[in-house]
C-alpha cells in the first residue's frame, strides 16, 4: 500500500504540490488526472524514488522509495512519457534488464510486443517514438510487479495500439498491483481507470471510486438542460451535464465532464467527497 | 536479502553493465588501444612515398602518442557514465533493481579495471607485437619507460640518487593513483555536468589548482619556510634537499590518495543522490 501524507515539493521558489494525502490501495487502476503543471508528473517520480520528498511523506510498503532499495525497485515500474532510445535490439534489451525483476516473462513481453505489432529483433534506436514506447510498455508489463507508475502511456500510440494497451494493461498487470497512470487522453483509458484522482495546483481535488462518483453525481446525457448543472456541455447528439445524483440514479460516470465539473465548482465537489484537505 | 550489498545480485548487475560498457564505450577504448598499428601503418605509408624508405615510428613519437592516447582516455570517463544526468536515461539507471553501493562498484571496475585494462593491455601488446614484426621499430614503449626511469634513478638530486629519496615501488603506486585519480575525477565530472563534462571538468580543475596554490603560498611563507632558510644559511643544504624532495613526494602520495578516496565518495554520493 502506498502511503502518502501532506506531501509537499517545489521547484525552487515554485510550489508544485502541497498539502497532498492519500492512499493507493492494491488492485486498482488509478487515473491521475489534472491541468498541465499540476505536478501529476513530479508526483508519479516522487513515488518511485527519482525525487525526494521535501516535506511529508510517502511509504511504499512502509518504506520512502528515495531510498532505492533493490527489493522495492524489483516491485514497481515508473514509466516516463518521453522514453530514452537504446542502442539495442528491442529483445535484447528485454532479455538484459529482465534479469532485475524476479516475474519478468520474456514470452509476455513477445507476446504483447506482437500485439502492437513491432519486431523484436528491430533496434530500438531505429524505432519511431511510437515502437519505443510500444516496447517500453511491452517490457513494463512484462515485468509483473505491484506497483506501475505510468506517465502519459497513451502518447504518441495509435488508434489500435491504444485499445491493445488496455487489453494488455488488464490481461499482464497482476490482480494486487496498484496502477498509477496519468494521463490527458482520459478517453483512451475511460473504461479501465478506476479509482479517479484530480489534482489541483497544491491539492487533491477528488480522489473516489467510479462507483462512489456515480453515486454522488448524475451525468445527464438527455438534451433536457438541468438548471443545477455543475457542467454542461454541448455535444453532437445532445449534451452531457452533471449535476448532484439527489435520486440515486445511475449513470455512465464521463471522466473529461467530471474534470470539467470538478474544476468549474471545486469547494463543492470536494465537500461532496469529504476529500482529505 | 541484504538491500546494502548481494553478491548476486551484483553480479548480475556487473554482467549486465559489461554488455552496455562493450556496446556503447568498449569500442572506444580498444580503438585507442589499436593507435601503435595505425600510426605504423601511416607513418610506414608515409615513409615510403616521401623518402622511398622503409621506416617505422621513433620511440619518441610513439611516447607522445601513447601519452595523447592515454589522455583520451582519461577525458573519456567524462561520458561513459554521463547519460545519468539525462532524465531519460538517468531514469532508466537509477530505476534497476540494484543497490547503490552495487552500481557504484561495477562503476569503479568498469573505470579503473576493465577499461584501462582493454586500452594499455591492448596498446603494449600490439607495440610489443610490431617491435618483434618490424626489426626497424625498435624497442617496445615498455622498456624505453624502464630505460628513462633507470636513468631518472640514478641521477644524483643534492648528493643522493633519485632511487634513495623516492623508492620505485612508492614511485609506482603514485604513478598508478594519479591516473586513477584523473579517471575517476572525468567520471565524476561527467556525473556532476549535464552538458560541456569534459569542459567543465577543466574548468573546476583549473580553478582548484589556482586555490591550492594559493594555500600553497601561504602554508610555505609560514614557519616551515623559515626553517628552511636556517637550514640553507647552516650550511646542511644537501640534508635539507633530500628531506625537501622525499618530503614532497610522501606528502604528493597522501594527498593523491587522499584525493582519489574523496571523488570516489563523492561519485557514491552522486548516484546515491541523484534526481530526476
Amino acid at each position: 500500500m502506498i502511503q502518502i501524507d501532506n506531501l509537499a515539493f517545489s521547484y525552487g521558489p515554485k510550489e508544485v504540490l502541497k498539502n497532498i494525502s492519500m492512499e493507493i490501495l492494491p488492485g486498482n487502476i488509478y487515473g491521475l488526472l489534472g491541468e498541465n503543471g499540476v505536478g501529476k508528473t513530479t508526483l508519479l517520480t516522487l513515488l518511485c524514488g527519482l525525487k525526494k520528498v521535501q516535506s511529508g511523506s510517502i511509504r511504499v510498503d512502509g518504506r520512502d522509495p528515495f531510498d532505492r532499495q533493490p527489493s522495492l525497485l524489483a516491485d514497481q515500474f515508473y514509466l516516463a512519457d518521453e522514453v530514452a532510445p537504446v542502442h539495442a535490439k528491442a529483445i535484447d534489451f528485454a532479455r538484459e534488464h529482465g534479469v532485475f525483476w524476479p516475474n519478468f516473462n520474456l514470452d509476455a513481453f513477445s507476446g504483447i510486443l506482437a500485439e502492437f505489432e513491432v519486431d523484436p529483433s528491430q533496434k530500438m534506436d531505429a524505432m519511431s517514438a511510437g515502437q519505443l514506447k510500444k516496447t517500453y510498455i511491452s517490457f513494463a508489463l512484462a515485468c509483473r510487479v505491484r506497483y506501475y507508475y505510468l506517465d502519459e502511456p497513451t502518447n504518441g500510440l495509435d488508434i489500435p495500439s491504444k485499445s491493445q494497451f488496455r487489453k494488455a494493461l488488464m490481461k499482464y498487470t497482476p490482480e494486487d498491483a496498484s496502477v498509477v497512470i496519468s494521463t490527458h487522453q482520459v478517453r483512451d483509458l475511460e473504461n479501465v481507470i478506476d479509482p479517479i484522482i484530480i489534482l489541483d495546483r497544491r491539492d487533491v481535488l477528488l480522489n473516489a471510486s467510479t462507483a462512489q462518483i456515480a453515486e454522488k453525481l448524475y451525468f445527464d446525457y438527455s438534451t433536457q438542460i438541468n438548471p443545477d448543472a455543475l457542467y454542461l456541455e454541448q455535444t453532437p447528439g445532445g449534451t452531457v451535464q452533471v449535476y448532484p445524483n439527489a435520486t440515486g440514479e445511475e449513470s455512465k460516470v464521463n471522466v473529461e465532464a467530471l474534470f470539467n465539473a470538478v474544476h468549474a465548482h471545486k469547494d463543492v465537489v470536494k465537500a461532496m467527497f469529504h476529500t482529505n484537505l | 536479502m541484504s538491500e546494502v550489498f548481494n553478491f548476486q545480485r551484483f553480479w548480475t548487475y556487473f554482467k549486465y553493465d559489461l554488455k552496455q560498457m562493450w556496446r556503447n564505450h568498449f569500442k572506444v577504448a580498444l580503438f585507442l588501444g589499436l593507435l601503435p598499428l595505425l600510426l605504423y601503418i601511416i607513418w610506414v605509408l608515409c615513409s615510403l612515398s616521401f623518402t622511398r624508405n622503409w621506416s617505422a615510428p621513433v620511440l619518441e613519437v610513439r611516447y607522445v602518442f601513447f601519452y595523447l592516447a592515454a589522455l583520451v582516455i582519461v577525458l573519456y570517463q567524462a561520458r561513459t557514465y554521463g547519460h545519468l544526468t539525462d532524465r531519460q536515461k538517468g531514469s532508466n539507471y537509477l530505476m534497476i533493481p540494484a543497490s547503490t553501493l552495487e552500481k557504484f562498484v561495477s562503476m569503479m571496475l568498469m573505470t579503473l579495471v576493465i577499461i584501462p585494462i582493454l586500452f594499455v593491455g591492448v596498446y603494449l601488446l600490439l607495440d610489443g607485437l610490431l617491435s618483434l614484426v618490424d626489426p626497424h621499430y625498435g624497442k617496445t614503449l615498455v622498456s624505453g619507460i624502464n630505460d628513462i626511469i633507470a636513468e631518472v634513478w640514478q641521477a644524483d638530486l643534492a648528493g643522493a640518487s633519485f632511487g634513495e629519496l623516492f623508492p620505485r615501488g612508492l614511485f609506482i603506486i603514485t604513478a598508478l593513483i594519479s591516473f586513477a585519480q584523473s579517471l575517476v575525477y572525468f567520471l565524476l565530472s561527467g556525473l556532476v555536468f549535464k552538458k560541456w563534462k569534459i569542459l567543465g571538468g577543466l574548468m573546476v580543475s583549473y580553478g582548484f589548482g589556482l586555490v591550492l596554490t594559493v594555500v600553497a603560498g601561504f602554508v610555505v611563507t609560514g614557519e616551515k619556510f623559515r626553517s628552511w632558510v636556517e637550514m640553507l644559511d647552516s650550511g646542511s643544504q644537501v640534508d635539507f634537499a633530500q628531506s625537501f624532495i622525499s618530503g614532497s613526494l610522501n606528502i604528493g602520495l597522501a594527498v593523491s590518495s587522499i584525493f582519489l578516496i574523496a571523488l570516489m565518495i563523492g561519485v557514491y554520493y552522486r548516484i546515491k543522490t541523484i534526481k530526476h
